[in-house]
């Protein structure tokens, strides 16, 4: 269900170099409308930079990124954090606060920006989480929890609620393929409720197929932004 | 000659360059921490950044900071009330001067005692975990995972710990006051140094509190209970983000909020009571 206004825009965007040495990324041009899916090849250092420029969490050195309908610059510090959160996402590393128990963690966002009762914010995760294969959510604090289990924890984070944008981060690292197709379904049910997706993986075959409804698919190699597929009509 | 007399004009013109900069620098820092202060002064009037998160997290650092610290605030309390009631009990009790206690009291554990000690032991006990989980979180990433779900760290960080440990100090100095002058009361009538009864007592301690000790009071626990907050938070979120700098960073905390705690409870002595 393509609208006219993109969700997300990057226009010629050129992104800088990691403090760790890691390359930038050069001529990234793109839009991603409601109900859109696009996958991004790339190798892992770099997935974070392009997920946080999507986010407006880093500045580029070029170009604009459009989230929404405005360029992250245009917005004030509430609109952007509003803005936020209307984005989904999992981490490639981290993304758990160590004080707080996965579920806490896991509701966080909704909690924090919504007036949702809290027995359905929970309700609605956990039945996330049984789509994932989990008996219900990790109650412990993160640091206590298997890899796997925390990585299962950010995808029903990053569905919760009604995400605008999914920014997906790697979730191919994780080898248990019911999970993955539990997710690929998950995302698309989303799309169909007019949110985009951004899935950036390692593996070249990963979401190939037509069915998995990939209307775009972009590689990023050796710091140059390529498309190899036509991008999104 | 003249290079010797060259060397010292720039050994000068150093020194008083080091010094300017010395000044400039703590000159922003203090203009930093005017702004923080400012900043949730501001937000915390408004409803729309209490959101029951960070409710959660205000109401986590009153137990941890204020809660939790009761006992060990009221042991202290119990050596102060041994230490100085029962000193002022007997000595004013000899010196036929009995009916001063109240004044003295009030001048030495509510005026400068209780709250001097209770920001001590909020310093020590609080004011570094808040530095130390901070400045961890900056390490771990945390601070960008905030961000990245839309929580604004200085909303959600700041705000609440800095408005928590203002009431602990508050609620503890006053747990302070009471359980030094109960303990040194009790101790001064185990002695049979005690004046009267625990009305008289009570009754002249009362009487010699004015309304400027109550302002006193709240005043020299809401401005270094936020000092403190604020400059704990600053220096945990100030960090570059290597894991030693970590206790770096606490014990600068410790050292500017026991510097603050000084300076503004000398300030708010001279503008109660001069």
């Amino acid at each position: 269900m393509p609208t006219s206004e993109p969700i997300l825009e990057f226009s010629d965007v050129a992104l800088p170099a990691a403090a760790d040495g890691g390359r930038g990324i050069d001529g990234i041009a793109f839009a991603l409308r409601a109900g859109e899916t696009a996958v991004v090849e790339a190798q892992p250092t770099r997935a974070p930079a392009l997920a946080d420029a999507a986010q407006g969490l880093s500045e580029p050195e070029r170009g604009s990124i459009r989230f929404l309908g405005r360029a992250w610059p245009e917005r004030g510090p509430d609109d952007a954090a509003a803005a936020r959160a209307r984005i989904g996402r999992t981490f490639q590393r981290g993304g758990w606060l160590a004080n707080l128990d996965a579920d806490e963690n896991i509701t966080l966002k909704e909690r924090h920006h919504t007036a949702r009762p809290a027995p359905d914010i929970e309700a609605e995760a956990v039945a996330l989480a049984s789509l994932f294969g989990l008996d219900d959510l990790p109650r412990a604090r993160p640091a206590w929890l298997a890899p796997e289990t925390l990585a299962l924890g950010q995808w029903v984070r990053a569905l919760l609620g009604a995400p605008a944008l999914l920014l997906l981060e790697f979730p191919d690292s994780l080898a248990n393929p019911t999970a993955l197709a539990a997710l690929r379904d998950a995302v698309r049910q989303r799309a169909r409720n007019g949110a985009a997706a951004l899935w950036i993986v390692a593996n070249a075959s990963f979401l190939s197929d037509p069915a998995d409804g990939a209307c775009a698919r972009f590689r990023i190699e050796d710091g140059r932004w390529s498309a190899r597929k036509e991008p999104c009509p | 000659m003249i290079l010797r007399r060259i060397s010292g004009i720039v050994f000068l013109m150093n020194l008083a360059g080091s010094i300017g900069s010395s000044v400039r620098r703590r000159w922003q820092g203090a203009a930093t921490l005017a702004g923080v202060v400012a900043a949730i002064a501001f937000l915390a009037l408004r409803p729309r950044y209490w959101p029951r998160t960070v409710r959660n997290v205000l109401v986590r650092q009153i137990f941890f900071t204020g809660v939790e610290a009761t006992r060990f605030i009221a042991l202290i309390a119990l050596a102060a009330g041994l230490g100085v009631v029962l000193q002022a009990q007997v000595w004013l009790t000899r010196v036929g001067q009995s009916a001063l206690i109240g004044p003295l009291l009030v001048a030495v554990i509510v005026r400068e005692l209780g709250p001097l000690l209770t920001n001590f032991v909020v310093i020590g006990r609080s004011g570094t975990a808040i530095t130390t989980e901070l400045a961890t979180m900056r390490v771990n990433g945390e601070i960008r995972t905030l961000d990245a779900q839309g929580l604004d760290p200085f909303p959600y960080l700041v705000l609440p710990r800095v408005l928590g440990v203002m009431v602990s100090v508050f609620c503890l100095t006053v747990v302070f006051i009471a359980v030094s002058l109960a303990s040194g009361y009790l101790a001064a009538m185990a002695m049979g140094a005690a004046p009267g009864g625990p009305g008289l007592f009570a009754q002249g301690v009362f009487s010699a509190v004015a309304p400027a000790d109550i302002a006193n009071l709240m005043a020299k626990t809401a401005v270094p209970g936020m000092l403190t907050g604020a400059i704990c938070c600053l220096e945990g979120l100030s960090i570059e983000g290597a894991a030693t700098e970590v206790p770096q960073a606490a014990g600068r905390a410790v050292v500017r909020s026991v510097g603050a705690l000084f300076l503004s409870s000398a300030i708010v002595s001279v503008l109660t009571y001069l």
